[in-house]
């Protein structure tokens, strides 16, 4: 027997909605007051600090970037960006917690702000060394009269005009086929 | 831009409402990358549950004495798949971020549940994986008792996650039938009222603006890489190949001071530091007959050996090579055989795992160590005498032992 999608939606709705009570009322039965008072206090604390702090900030980040840096380098500063930040998020509480515990445990014993510097250095060195053989290639393109398509950085990003809000009845425009054989873009920046 | 939406809250936004365009968001992308979440999460469930299992197992669902790496496996995944979420989770949060602000705010009770229930699936799994990786570096800035509270919210975010997953489920089949190029964009307007996202996922379908800059695909790549990167640097402190490249691995070997090995709890830390090199030590064995040892009767019947690694709930393990005698010898003592449940107790005067129980086919093989590596147990790894059986938690191999008892 198969199940219908809609027979699975509520499947999946009731386990999930019995593992959720069946784990509330553990938290309730068996954590004492206070500590289930700063444990709301975490949960809420999550969400104010991810939606109203980290968020924002990233989002701004992203906006100055689009709006200060050429799409071309954009393809390569984003993606290293991506990479140094989640490798900073794990790296920071270790940073903060080193050596903080008996020798003998072994924990944390670490230069992690060194090893930091240095993961962090191998991403800006790949990425700068992408985005120059990048730059070689188009420029050798160019010189070289030959009419092709630059090479995609990263992932396969093809440069277009526009990024943001474009009205419907203009997306026709937009379609990737249009795009075939276009010359780069990379002078152009997002107009929004 | 308006939503075609209209009931009884304003129509439009305030002003300064948050807009989102980035075509680089779609129902695509965030479908790809949770599908890689709830897998994730799937794992740190099982395996997580696995080890509380072994704090109370069934009696009669004993723990199993082999393969003795089991819990090295399970719990080594348990932490490197867990670190792994905090990314896998930004960049899920990232991607749906316009959804926060969604006009109007809660269009209907149905839809009031459904973002309440959201918001308690992100700030359970945000609080699930923060507090379990504060865990692993020894770091607890709450009051309450880290283990009941990681389990019982373990059940809130995999409840949360069934749920949403149950409600997001044509979302999640049309964001993974369509091609990532092509998947409509994402923004604080559902695409079912909003022309500009391009999800008509049909013939007269219109891919949206390609991004000038990174392309869905090398977000993708980029968040791969950077969850590569931090399970390879960090999972050396179980995967020991990987130890040579750890940098951002929490404990090494090479760094344990004592006997190649590192310890969870110290002697300072579990008050026992000059009881347990009291003249007046000694094991004293209950059964059917009682018998009282001393150290020196202990290390000349001590004959036994055994590669067992020694594996921490905090998710680092390393092997490592046992004498001392066998639980079985010594229970065989007083009365006690292979299907004997075994209590063993610490003299560590307080503290929740001041004893554990040995039940089922880990009996035949535990051991009551005085010697780790060829050399005597330091007083941090449990001098002078600590349990060690395979397959079993590090915090219930219990060190400074006094007493065993035949239940």
């Amino acid at each position: 027997m198969t199940l219908s999608t809609m027979q699975w939606r509520v499947l999946l709705a009731v386990l999930g909605i019995a593992l959720g009570l069946f784990g509330i009322f553990r938290l309730l039965t068996q954590i004492a007051g206070a500590d289930l008072m700063l444990l709301a206090v975490w949960l809420i604390g999550a969400l104010v600090l991810h939606d109203g702090l980290l968020s924002p900030v990233v989002g701004g980040i992203g906006w100055v970037i689009a709006h200060v840096v050429p799409p071309r380098a954009r393809r390569f500063l984003q993606p290293g960006l991506i990479v140094g930040a989640l490798i900073t998020v794990i790296a920071l509480p270790e940073i903060y917690r080193r050596n903080s515990q008996p020798a003998s445990k072994g924990i944390l014993r670490q230069d992690y702000s060194s090893n930091l510097v240095i993961a962090l250095g191998i991403v800006t060195v790949v990425m700068v060394v992408a985005y120059a053989v990048q730059v070689v290639r188009e420029r050798a393109a160019i010189g070289g009269g030959e009419v092709r398509r630059p090479t995609p950085g990263p992932g396969r990003s093809v440069a277009s005009t526009s990024v943001a809000k474009v009205p419907a009845t203009t997306a026709p425009d937009q379609r990737p086929s249009d795009t075939n054989g276009r010359p780069s873009t990379d002078q152009e920046s997002s107009s929004e | 831009m308006e939503p075609v939406t209209r009931l009884s809250l304003p129509e439009r936004p305030p002003p300064l409402w948050p807009k989102f365009s980035s075509p680089i968001r779609s129902t695509a992308l965030t479908a790809r990358v949770g599908r890689v979440l709830g897998i994730f999460f799937g794992i740190c469930f099982v395996t997580g549950m696995l080890s509380h299992y072994q704090y109370e197992p069934w009696l009669w669902l004993p723990e199993p004495a082999s393969p003795a790496w089991a819990y090295r496996l399970t719990q080594g995944t348990h932490v490197i798949t867990g670190i792994a979420i905090i990314p896998l989770l930004l960049i899920k949060l990232w991607s749906v971020y316009p959804k926060l602000f969604s006009w109007p705010p809660v269009k209907s009770a149905k839809n009031g549940l459904e973002r309440a229930s959201i918001a308690l699936l992100v700030s359970s799994a945000l609080v699930e994986v923060t507090t379990g990786f504060f865990n692993t570096l020894n770091w607890y800035p709450w009051s309450w008792s880290f283990v009941p509270v990681h389990r019982f919210l373990g059940y809130v975010v995999i409840g949360s996650i069934l749920l949403h997953i149950a409600v997001k489920l044509p979302d999640i089949k049309y964001g993974l039938k369509t091609k990532l190029p092509q998947g409509d964009v994402l923004t604080e307007i559902g695409w079912e009222d909003n022309p500009d996202a391009y999800s008509n996922n049909d013939s007269t379908h219109i891919a949206p603006p390609t991004p000038e800059g990174v392309s869905r695909r090398g977000v993708m790549i980029a968040g791969g890489v950077g969850i590569g990167a931090i399970i390879v640097t960090t999972a050396g402190q179980t995967v020991t190949p990987l130890a040579d490249v750890g940098l951002f691995s929490i404990r090494r070997a090479k760094d344990a001071s004592q006997l190649g090995v590192p310890v969870n709890r110290t002697a300072a830390q579990a008050k026992v530091l000059y009881l347990n090199r009291s003249a007046d030590w000694r094991l004293t064995v209950v059964g059917k007959t009682t018998r009282t040892m001393d150290l020196s009767e202990l290390l000349i019947m001590g004959d036994a050996e055994a590669d067992f690694p020694i594996s921490c709930v905090e998710g680092w393990s390393v092997g490592a090579h046992w004498q001392g005698v066998k639980l079985l010898d010594l229970i065989a003592m007083v009365g006690g055989n292979e299907d004997s449940r075994v209590k063993v107790s610490s003299i560590e005067p307080k503290g929740s795992f001041n004893y554990s129980f040995v039940d089922g086919p880990q009996v035949a093989v535990a051991l009551l160590a005085t010697h780790l590596n060829g050399q005597q147990l330091t007083d941090d790894h449990g001098y002078p005498l600590r349990l060690i059986a395979p397959g079993r938690a590090g915090v219930l191999n219990t060190k400074w032992l006094n007493k065993v008892e035949v239940l």
